[in-house]
């Protein structure tokens, strides 16, 4: 049940949406000491595959979510997208924070990315109750961020991101703020989403329990520099349960990964 | 209505002391201020009423302070966005920001010696309100209202937050759309307190340019004549004009501003 895959082989498949090829990033320190921040990222991310990335806050998850949204660029190695998805149009970000525009209603966040590409008004608006009704938002068209209860949030900025129709979905630790009944109704949305949509997601998140729960794959981080320490395969039924089992066992195998490094 | 208790407390013991000392010239009664104030038509020392005035000096206030929202915001924007600008001119708006509005004056008259809006439009003398703006006097007004708008507009765009950049870049806004759709909202509450001390500052400016030599209208031109004349009530009911226009500005513009900025301070 359990592939280990040792770090710079690829993962065997004839069709990759995304791929890091020996992907190198650094940054100078407020001390001006140089920090690698990711060192020799090797990962190839099959179209429709959930992957989650789990690791200590601070291990260089996020700036390789951002090296593959474009906002970042690498020092060294290559990151690419498959050739029918357009980095401008087909990527979507879900951030942690400050995840909706808070001049604008739920409403027209929703229908933000489709204003931008010119669709009409009425189509836009359509199109946002729609998604809004798909994430349990039905109701809430013309509230607030600031009205919003946190999980209510991340449901408008998964609508949103949705509304784009991208083929490519990143997302930073998006029920990172959560408590732990919102963040398990959430995560059962997205896999419902996942399956319903057939698009590849990349999903950051410190929390190993999330990462087995909703990814197809997990990729486990080192911190400093972040390296991948193992690419497990998860192919426990849906939905799946944490007292399960064989869950648990995997949950203490990457435990113990992440214990070894960082003790 | 408690709130009226003391202002009227006030006004009786100075409609007494008034009559008491009896020098209306020095210390006039409520009675005489409010006949002046219930007289707005009534043509003062042949330099117009207190109306007429009222809306000279209102309208000034008004060219000069969309003059220089228009300047302030444009610059602004462009600071705030662009850093290499910023840190070329900043320092020259910091050298001259101190500088008070009134200090512009005599040079500003000296530049444009009294030519008016109604001369810049090849008017020359067109027997209409804008004979009596004067080019020097809008000058100062644009000087009074520019700073606080540029300074607010710089801090409303450079303070945006990162995050509702990447955001709509990520739902694919091009950098014009970027600019319209996120900096500009992001930064408008900080772009209309920026206003909003302008106006106030504007409205002070030009009771103080009005009162300087070489004016010959206005309602700061007004009071200055009225106080030689030793019209004391007519002083102090023009006093009573400038506080209330003030007033009335500075809600009108809270009034305006509020239904672009409910969600400021919310940011979630």
């Amino acid at each position: 049940m359990i592939m280990r895959i040792t770090p710079n082989k690829t993962v065997a498949s004839d069709r990759i949406a995304l791929s890091f090829n020996d992907v190198g990033k650094g940054y100078t320190s407020d001390i001006g000491t140089r920090v690698a921040a990711l060192e020799n990222i090797n990962l190839q991310i099959d179209y429709g595959q959930f992957v989650t990335l789990v690791g200590a806050t601070g291990c260089g998850k996020t700036t390789l979510l951002n090296l593959a949204a474009g906002i970042d660029t690498s020092d060294s190695g290559a990151i690419s997208l498959a050739e029918d998805i357009c980095p401008k149009r087909d990527v979507a970000y879900v951030f942690q924070h400050y995840t909706l525009l808070p001049w604008l209603n739920v409403e027209h966040n929703v229908a933000f990315g489709l204003k931008m590409r010119g669709i009409s008004r009425k189509q836009r608006i359509n199109a946002s109750a729609e998604l809004l009704g798909q994430v349990g938002l039905k109701g809430y068209e013309k509230a607030w961020p600031h009205e919003l209860s946190g999980g209510m949030r991340q449901r408008a900025s998964i609508a949103q991101a949705l509304a784009i129709n991208p083929k490519l979905l990143l997302m930073d630790e998006p029920f990172g703020a959560l408590d732990s009944s919102t963040r398990r109704d959430l995560q059962t949305m997205l896999g419902n989403l996942h399956r319903d949509r057939k698009m590849t997601i990349l999903f950051v998140t410190h929390s190993i329990d999330e990462a087995v729960i909703l990814g197809d794959r997990v990729i486990v981080f080192s911190e400093q520099p972040g390296r991948i320490l193992e690419d497990q395969k998860i192919s426990l039924p849906r939905p799946r349960m944490p007292s399960d089992a064989a869950f648990t066992r995997q949950f203490l195998h990457i435990y113990g990964l992440l214990a070894e490094t960082h003790p | 209505m408690g709130w009226t208790v003391i202002p009227l407390l006030l006004l009786i013991i100075w409609q007494v002391s008034a009559i008491r000392l009896g020098k209306p010239w020095l210390f006039p009664t409520v009675t005489r201020v409010l006949v002046q104030l219930l007289h707005p038509l009534r043509d003062h020392y042949a330099s117009g009423s207190l109306l007429s005035n009222t809306m000279i000096s209102i309208f000034r206030v008004v060219i000069g302070f969309v003059a220089a929202s228009l300047a302030g915001i444009i610059l602004g924007i462009l600071m705030g966005s662009v850093r290499w600008l910023r840190s070329l001119l900043e320092p020259m708006v910091e050298i001259i920001r101190p500088l008070s509005p009134i200090a512009w004056l005599p040079f500003a008259i000296a530049v444009f010696k009294l030519n008016t809006l109604s001369h810049l439009f090849g008017l020359g003398y067109s027997r209409t309100i804008l004979d009596q703006v004067q080019l020097g006097m809008l000058f100062v007004i644009f000087v009074g209202g520019f700073f606080p708008i540029l300074i607010n507009t710089i801090d409303g765009v450079a303070g945006v937050r990162q995050n509702y950049i990447l955001l709509g870049r990520s739902l694919g806004a091009n950098p014009a759309q970027i600019f319209i759709h996120v900096y500009l909202p992001a930064a408008l509450p900080m772009i209309l307190t920026g206003l909003k001390h302008a106006l106030a500052r504007c409205w002070m400016v030009i009771i103080a340019a009005e009162m300087m030599a070489g004016i010959d209208s206005g309602i700061g031109y007004l009071l200055v004549y009225a106080a030689d004349n030793a019209a004391m009530d007519l002083v102090i009911a023009i006093m009573v004009i400038i506080g209330t226009i003030g007033a009335l500005l500075s809600y009108f513009i809270r009034r305006v501003m509020r239904p672009f900025i409910r969600w400021h301070g919310k940011e979630v």
